[in-house]
């Protein structure tokens, strides 16, 4: 075996080691739809197939989402318990983008060393690791869909690719409907590879128009419902005007640098700005398609941010193999070649400022927000001394961990498709937790029939709280299970 | 070029055609009777159009309707005088489905004809009629029988007569005379039918001067028709039209009935590129098809017309796609089996829509029972419904009861009546029993008339909201009626 492909399996060890690392310091989980996922998880564990009708999410819903991840994990399920399914796997899932880099890499270049070098620091991007440490995400299935979709892609007409491409093509449109990015970025790519003059290889053209034609007709049957319901607010899964610019917020600069890696920002911005102008190549125009396609989209607010940023560091690492390609090339030819190994050290040490450390401090703030003992506790016990179909209102933000801990009924949670009145329930929300009308809140509170209110720290840090401002004695009865607030509510208001 | 050898017999594709016409057309109407064990033609403004057709036939029409309390003026309607006469010998619903089958079936023969005397291949021709029977539009308009239905067959009559060449007097008589009556369906189709005179006279036959005078005979006829006060009043100029939700309004797979699909949309821009790269011979009418669409985008009654437009791209689309060779044959081969299927389901989803459409079997005798029970169209005393029920409950043909209505989709559709809509929502929405009581007296509301599909979302979303929960809870109201969902509320 050579050095390089030594290398690289300890390179994806390596980010496997960590990420597990980081995982295993919590038995629970830093983001909220982990526990839907998991939920999902069990219940096709346990029936084989998803819960689409939930009797406990905002009261009674439906789901509408594609279930291959969730399938993908409970197929894990068979072998290992649970909780080792869901915190081995997408560590695993996300850690294979680095064997991905490393192939894609190793195609256009040619060359072993940038190919290995490109593939560590795909290992520590540092808006990766923020969504996937300590989390169940789609996106540790996604992004490396979308690496093996390009990578069968960039040589289509290659013996098997196209098929390769179809099977990972159809996977990937039951993961995540992210696939339309993909899309959209090809066709951006035939518009820029027409202007200037290249041939288009007639594979890819016919494979694009088979990806479009089928993924329309797939997503039409999936989501025709939601636009009926919906209409435009489809687009961005009918998230209420409040969250909005949580999830379809402007990044500064700044914050795009520091989450993407200052490095991969920089050099490969040099190299979208170097082969539009000067140079062509048509591997470089793939890339650069892909970030032309996320940034639009992103300016247009049709993808969240956080989504727009993995993929646009993903494509800038790979731009910057290009930019390290030319660099070491340069290199080698000049004097600086005796400087060669001291220059590659130089780039790791930035990568390791720039990359690592703060991928590494991400990691570490996900494991400080992970969901605390007290609030499982407390939902456990909420579990043991209420009703079945006793309704707990909590934020959004704690929605899933409700459900999940207690199996009861929540008010709301960050899922609002297919959720009518969307704007209307949150503001309801709110006002429960900031008014200091005590007939507001009980009528607010006996519209959506709530029998408990839990006050975690989340809660409390979103609406600025040390305690609900309306509470009385006569009417709610105070219980602080393990240091986490749970009201209970004895008064119902009864219309005549 | 694909051989289509079975097909080469001229009368065997126009038999086919028409047999697949009549299949898609009368698929959802047996649907229906199948279901309901009667004839109950789907919407409401097809029973406006009856009631209108029979007031002409009775002598009974009258320049405002007294059958809302908007009192509506009446616009002039060609349909409505075609179906009187037809009411003479032949019953109202059975006039109507004849009628259906007769406009698709003789749209087809058109465009059939159009295209054959225009040199088209076969293989174009076959599958651009195919793309139009199975286009959502035309399955709407064909079913939904309106005006616009009678439109599109006098605008292929017009076409058609340009087309075949008779150099005679009478024919440039007859096509000013169906110019004029196309301003009279809607001011788009007159736009549509000029457009084509021009660009036929400059772009294939070069003679523009001929054009010119027909066209100044046509404003001239209009303008006069227009000056006389009585014929004014009758015509309803549409305003621009303004796009809530332009996907769901114009595109049928996310709900719009006169919409397109959204395999066809994606035919059509591949046309277009298909046209401007690989057929330069055709380029020159890209120009034409960017006013039409131009056209269309102001005024949405073009989208009857234009989905000629697009089904004549498409399919250049569809036959360069099949006639390609692909690298991936077995792409190729899933590729256009989606297509194919993409284009099926549209037409289909259009038909499920149109069989599942109001008024159901319950809805329907609820009106007969309101009707024949409490006929008053001498008493002011109005139901209040949501719109789409305004129509039926007016009139319906089984019925010699009439009843006035508050608020109709006539009335609600136009702008100088949005007063109403604000009042009737109120009413809807309201819990307070003082505002609510205050409201139905001032506009002498008597009756309220519920369906399930009100209670699904259309109107209310949540039980006991607004009125729902003051009719429950106020002596006001009596029950008078409630049978599988459907309500009648008296109030007093």
């Amino acid at each position: 075996m050579r050095k390089s492909t030594y290398l690289l399996f300890a390179i994806f060890l390596l980010a496997i080691v960590i990420r597990l690392y980081f995982a295993f310091q919590t038995p629970y989980f830093t983001n909220n739809d982990s526990y839907f996922h998991i939920r999902q998880i069990e219940h096709i564990h346990d029936t084989g197939f998803p819960l689409y009708n939930d009797d406990l999410s905002y009261g009674g819903r439906k789901y509408l989402f594609l279930p291959m991840f969730h399938y993908f994990l409970a197929f894990f399920t068979l072998f290992m318990p649970i909780l080792f399914a869901v915190k081995i796997v997408p560590a695993i899932l996300a850690a294979s983008t680095v064997l991905l880099v490393y192939l894609i890499v190793r195609k256009f270049t040619k060359k072993e060393e940038v190919a290995v070098l490109t593939a560590f620091i795909s290992a520590f991007i540092p808006i990766f690791f923020k969504e996937t440490i300590n989390v169940i995400s789609l996106y540790s299935l996604a992004i490396p869909l979308t690496l093996l979709l390009l990578y069968f892609f960039m040589d289509i007409s290659s013996k098997g690719n196209a098929m390769l491409y179809v099977l990972v093509f159809i996977i990937f449109l039951f993961t995540k409907p992210t696939i339309m990015l993909i899309i959209t970025s090809f066709i951006i790519y035939f518009i820029i590879i027409k202007i200037e003059n290249l041939s288009l290889d007639k594979a890819e053209i016919e494979i694009v128009i088979f990806s479009l034609i089928f993924s329309l007709w797939f997503y039409l049957l999936i989501y025709k419902n939601a636009f009926y319901n919906h209409g435009y607010a489809f687009l961005w899964h009918n998230v209420p005007i409040k969250y909005f610019t949580d999830y379809f917020q402007q990044v500064s600069i700044l914050q795009a640098i520091y989450q993407i890696g200052i490095i991969p920002f920089l050099c490969g911005i040099y190299i979208i700005s170097s082969f539009t102008l000067k140079k062509k190549d048509k591997i470089m125009y793939l890339f650069i398609s892909v970030v032309i396609t996320t940034t639009i989209l992103m300016w247009f607010k049709l993808i969240e941010l956080n989504l727009a940023l993995i993929y646009l560091s993903f494509f800038l690492v790979m731009l910057f193999a290009k930019f390290l390609d030319i660099l070491l090339e340069y290199i080698s030819q000049t004097k600086l070649n005796n400087y060669y190994n001291y220059i590659i050290g130089v780039i790791l040490i930035i990568l390791l400022f720039t990359s690592v450390i703060p991928s590494f401090k991400f990691a570490d703030t996900n494991i400080k927000d992970a969901t605390k003992q007290d609030e499982v506790n407390t939902l456990l016990m909420l579990f043991a001394t209420s009703l079945q179909d006793t309704t707990i209102l909590g934020s959004v933000d704690d929605g899933h961990l409700i459900t999940y801990f207690s199996n009861r009924k929540t008010v709301a949670d960050d899922n609002f498709l297919l959720i009518d009145n969307i704007n209307e329930r949150i503001n309801d929300i709110d006002e429960i937790f900031t008014t200091y009308s005590k007939i507001k809140a009980s009528e607010l509170l006996d519209k959506y029939s709530i029998d408990y209110i839990f006050l975690s720290d989340n809660t409390k840090k979103q609406y600025g709280l040390s305690d609900l401002r309306f509470i009385d004695e006569k009417c709610f009865d105070s219980i602080n299970y393990y240091n986490v607030t749970v009201y209970k509510n004895k008064c119902k208001v009864t219309i005549g | 070029m694909i051989k289509l050898d079975w097909l080469k017999n001229k009368k065997m594709q126009l038999l086919i055609l028409l047999i697949i016409t009549l299949i898609v057309i009368l698929l959802p109407t047996i649907i229906r009777i199948l279901q309901f064990k009667q004839i109950i033609l789907p919407s409401d403004t097809i029973y406006y159009d009856i009631r209108m057709a029979q007031d002409i036939h009775n002598n009974n029409l009258l320049a405002n309707d007294q059958l809302v309390f908007t009192q509506t003026e009446y616009v002039f309607n060609p349909l409505h005088y075609f179906l009187a006469i037809l009411f003479i010998i032949i019953h109202p619903k059975i006039t109507i489905i004849l009628l259906t089958l007769f406009f698709s079936v003789m749209s087809i023969v058109l465009l059939y004809k159009i295209m054959e005397n225009l040199s088209i291949p076969d293989n174009y021709k076959i599958i651009t009629l195919i793309l139009y029977i199975l286009s959502p539009i035309f399955i709407s308009s064909a079913i939904f029988l309106s005006k616009f239905t009678l439109g599109l067959l006098l605008f292929l009559a017009l076409i058609y007569l340009k087309v075949i060449e008779k150099k005679s007097i009478s024919v440039d008589i007859i096509v000013v005379f169906l110019a004029v009556l196309l301003f009279y369906i809607s001011l788009s189709f007159l736009f549509f039918a000029i457009f084509f005179l021009f660009f036929y006279s400059f772009l294939i036959k070069k003679n523009l001067k001929k054009t010119i005078i027909m066209t100044a005979i046509i404003i001239f006829i209009i303008i006069s028709l227009q000056q006389i006060a009585v014929i004014r009043q009758f015509t309803d100029i549409p305003g621009r039209t303004i796009y809530t939700n332009i996907f769901q309004e114009t595109i049928a797979d996310l709900g719009a009935f006169v919409g397109f699909g959204i395999f066809s949309i994606l035919l059509f821009a591949l046309g277009l590129y298909v046209m401007w790269k690989k057929q330069p011979m055709v380029k020159k009418y890209i120009l034409f098809i960017i006013v039409l669409l131009i056209i269309t985008y102001y005024f949405s009654d073009g989208k009857y017309l234009f989905n000629l437009c697009v089904s004549i791209i498409s399919a250049i689309a569809f036959i360069y796609l099949l006639e390609q060779e692909w690298k991936l044959s077995l792409i190729k081969d899933v590729s256009l089996f989606i297509l194919i299927l993409g284009i099926i389901f549209s037409g289909l989803s259009t038909i499920t829509r149109i069989t599942a459409a109001y008024p159901t079997l319950d809805e329907y005798h609820a009106i007969l029972f309101l009707q024949q029970q409490y006929s008053n169209i001498n008493n002011q005393e109005y139901i209040l419904s949501y719109y789409r029920y305004g129509h039926l409950l007016q009139s319906i043909p089984e019925s010699n009861g009439k009843l006035p209505v508050f608020l109709d989709t006539k009335s609600y559709e136009l702008n100088k009546y949005l007063n109403q809509s604000i009042i009737a929502n109120e009413l809807f929405y309201s819990r307070d029993i003082k505002k609510t009581t205050q409201l139905l007296t001032k506009y002498q509301i008597k009756y309220i008339f519920i369906t399930p599909f009100m209670k699904s979302g259309i109107v209310w979303k949540k039980e006991n909201q607004g009125l729902l929960f003051l009719l429950k809870n106020s002596e006001r109201f009596k029950s008078i009626y409630n049978k599988n969902g459907v309500e009648i509320w008296e109030f007093s």
